[in-house]
């Protein structure tokens, strides 16, 4: 079996927040390598640097000290275009308050990044590629629907749909389930496993709860900006 | 960024924000109405000042306003002081010479106005038409008009005349229009329409019988019953000679449409006399009154022959006619002052004043553009004529300067709605901070979040700039209306006081869009420089 590509690799990336006497370091040297076909955890309390190290990989943050490359490219170094040609064709994110624009309807969040340079869905496809992506979360019935009368699992839905409209290869998602009662949450999760599982998407998911982390292949604990232990107890053998 | 998904985008974002991009719009609105109201209105005026009291296309040349004649005539005779070089001054010494383009470089300065100064004028590159005038150079009074006008008495007023080649004038001498459209379609395009004509009638007199009064001439032809009048003009070869008990014809005469203004707008509405329109004024077609050649209201020895009577017809109205007065055929004109020119023992008249009858007092040009006017009248001073002055020019800078000082406030409104535009912006921006980071999130560049920004900008700015001039449009109906029904009339009250041309349209739209996308320059270049990690924060 041959070993799978490296799709995220960390290198002693430290992040500072603040000047002078109000400086203060929020992640420390932190090395991670994560490979293709990952679904893998980063396990944290409130300020111990998970949401930071997220922005870091997805390039909405480069104000760092370390290496972060991302399928190859560094993402520091990648220029402001390319940047976000990668946000848009290679990553997908999923946050914590779902994040829909809220005067747009269900498919026109989850076509949203076709506004943007680098799309993967052909002009005059979008409405076809966001009935498939909602119907593979399970929305197929709220496409018109707008945010304000979708419930909390249903909004989060929406944002994993849209996560995976441009057909990404990294899913990075940030507290997906906190938001959402345990039962809604469950679903979500068993939504990234098929997704990582069918559709071979690397998924990293930052979270606070032991039962997400436990579904996950490897989990990486962090506390006040360090890696302070890394559970591969379900990850496949590489 | 795909523009047509980028545009749904942006007008889904001014909906949501519609409210406070309303607010933040009324002040663009108030200036670009003002905008396009005042400057549709300078452009309204200044199309009836050019259009219809000062046409900028008709310049009346005329000689020299000193008259260097009689100056020439003595230093020349006397010897006195004739220091002038002879070759500075006229070749047209005796009017009526024949101008070609050698004899027109040879010239310097001309002193009358002549066929060879028309033929000269006319072949002008400048010039679109050329038709000469010859005023009255005696006083006329006018009596008439009581049954006409249904008055209690008699019009009697000091008269001015002129005389126009009948060849200048549209005669319609078709006998009968279809329709009443095709007769009012013929009434706006002709000067002069059947029956009647512009024409001089010396000839047809001639063959005219004898009559004790009117009633034993046919309709539209005058007894002479004054036999006074004659012995006065009988001497006088070749010169207006109607017999003691013929029958004339009436002197055919038009007016001009600003005397139908004047009419309507000032003495009308002064006195309770009935309005006149082109048409109305078809049923007054035919009108004949006196005029007492010679005479004046204003002196008593004003002419220094007899003075006569003659019955004028009013035949037609024309804007080729005398603004205040009556224009007749030159043929006429020139007949009358030579009639009224200075006589020596013999009874002719003196060659000195020949001038009077056998120039032009004026030539009316019409040019082909503005642009022309200035080489055109470049010329004419070279030829040693000028222009009548017609105030055109200083009405036209007056309109200029007001107009220019109302779109100048009309600017400042539209620059301080701008910086509004720009707050509000500011404000906006703040609140869908966090969409502007999911935006990046999804792949948005930096220059797709200000392209975004400019693009509501540009598109409200659109949507300000039509209401202004919607609004313009709808105040200038408004003001139109009250001119119409409420303001009492005036001479050349235009149908409509306002003008909007296709880049008045445009401008308007133009600068709502340039003032509201300059107005979020600086907020939109704000948004792009948001970092999407800070933007994502939760508020």
């Amino acid at each position: 079996m041959s070993k799978p590509k490296t799709i995220i690799k960390i290198s002693k990336v430290s992040k500072f927040y603040g000047s002078g006497s109000a400086k203060q370091q929020v992640l420390h040297d932190i090395n991670i390598n994560i490979y293709e076909g990952d679904f893998i955890s980063i396990v944290g309390t409130s300020g111990s640097g998970k949401t930071t190290l997220l922005n870091i990989i997805g390039g909405l943050d480069r104000r760092y000290e370390g290496t972060c490359l991302v399928d190859g490219h560094n993402v520091e170094k990648l220029n402001e275009r390319r940047l976000a040609r990668m946000r848009n064709e290679t990553l997908g994110f999923i946050f914590q308050s779902f994040n829909l624009m809220e005067h747009l309807t269900a498919w026109e969040n989850v076509a949203l990044s076709s506004f943007f340079a680098g799309t993967k869905i052909p002009l005059g496809k979008e409405y076809a590629r966001a009935t498939e992506v909602l119907e593979k979360v399970g929305l197929k019935d709220k496409i018109n629907a707008y945010p304000a009368n979708l419930s909390g699992g249903q909004k989060q839905r929406v944002a994993i749909a849209r996560a995976l409209y441009n057909k990404p290869r990294l899913l990075l998602c940030d507290e997906p389930t906190g938001n959402l009662d345990s039962k809604t949450g469950e679903e979500v999760i068993d939504l990234f496993k098929a997704l990582n599982r069918e559709d071979k998407i690397t998924l990293l998911v930052i979270t606070h709860e032991d039962r997400v982390s436990k579904t996950t292949d490897r989990s990486i604990q962090l506390e006040d900006g360090r890696i302070v232990s890394t559970d591969s107890k379900n990850a496949p053998v590489h | 960024m795909n523009p047509i998904k980028t545009f749904r985008l942006v007008v889904k974002n001014i909906k949501r924000n519609s409210k406070q991009l309303l607010l933040a719009s009324i002040g663009i609105v108030i200036g670009l109405w003002a905008f396009s109201l005042f400057l549709g209105f300078g452009l309204g005026i200044t199309n009836v000042v050019e259009g219809e009291i000062f046409p900028w296309d008709k310049l009346e040349v005329i000689p020299p306003a000193t008259n260097l004649a009689s100056t020439r005539t003595r230093s020349g005779k006397g010897g006195a002081s004739g220091n002038c070089d002879e070759n500075d001054f006229f070749i047209n010494e005796q009017p009526n010479g024949v101008f070609n383009k050698e004899l027109e470089a040879k010239f310097r300065k001309l002193r009358y106005l002549d066929d060879g100064v028309v033929e000269l004028i006319r072949k002008r590159h400048e010039v679109r038409t050329a038709y000469p005038k010859m005023k009255f150079t005696f006083p006329a009074i006018a009596e008439g008009g009581m049954d006409e006008l249904h008055l209690s008495h008699p019009l009697k007023t000091e008269i001015f005349a002129d005389g126009l080649n009948p060849s200048n004038l549209t005669q319609c001498n078709k006998e009968e229009t279809d329709t009443d459209m095709e007769r009012h379609r013929e009434m706006r395009r002709c000067d002069v329409m059947y029956p009647f004509k512009f024409k001089d009638y010396s000839e047809d007199d001639k063959q005219l019988g004898f009559c004790e009064t009117h009633k034993d001439c046919a309709s539209g032809v005058f007894c002479n019953t004054k036999e006074t009048e004659n012995i006065w003009i009988f001497p006088m070869k070749n010169e207006e000679t109607i017999g003691y008990h013929r029958c004339y014809h009436a002197v055919p005469v038009v007016v001009s449409t600003y005397l139908l203004e004047l009419w309507n707008g000032s003495i009308a509405p002064a006195h309770g006399y009935p309005k006149l329109s082109k048409e109305t004024l078809g049923t007054f077609l035919g009108l004949s009154f006196e005029v007492h050649l010679g005479e004046s209201m204003f002196s008593s020895k004003s002419v220094n022959v007899k003075p006569f009577m003659r019955k004028f017809q009013l035949v037609g109205i024309s804007k080729r006619a005398i603004p205040l007065g009556v224009t007749l055929p030159i043929s006429y004109a020139a007949r009358y002052n030579k009639y009224f020119t200075t006589r020596d023992e013999s009874g002719d008249a003196m060659e000195r004043e020949a001038h009077k009858f056998k120039t032009f007092s004026s030539i009316i040009v019409r040019v082909k553009s503005k642009k022309q006017i200035t080489s055109f009248l470049a010329y004419i001073h070279r030829l040693g004529f000028t222009q009548q002055d017609t105030s055109a020019e200083t009405v036209g800078l007056v309109i200029l300067f007001v107009t220019g000082i109302l779109v100048f406030i009309s600017f400042v409104i539209i620059i301080i709605a701008a910086i509004n535009i720009a707050n509000t912006y500011f404000m906006i921006i703040s609140e869908r901070r966090r969409e502007i980071g999911i935006m990046r999130a999804l792949g948005a560049n930096r220059g797709n979040i200000r392209t975004i920004f400019l693009l509501e900008a540009g598109i409200l700015g659109f949507i300000d700039g039509f209401l202004g001039l919607l609004f313009g449009w709808l105040t200038s109906r408004g003001v139109d209306w009250v001119i119409w029904n409420v303001v009492p009339d005036f001479p050349f009250k235009p149908p409509t006081a306002f003008c909007f041309p296709w880049w008045l349209v445009v401008s308007t739209i133009g600068f709502g869009i340039f003032f509201c996308v300059v107005g979020s320059l600086f907020p939109a270049n704000h948004a792009s420089q948001i970092e999407p990690s800070e933007a994502l924060i939760p508020q």
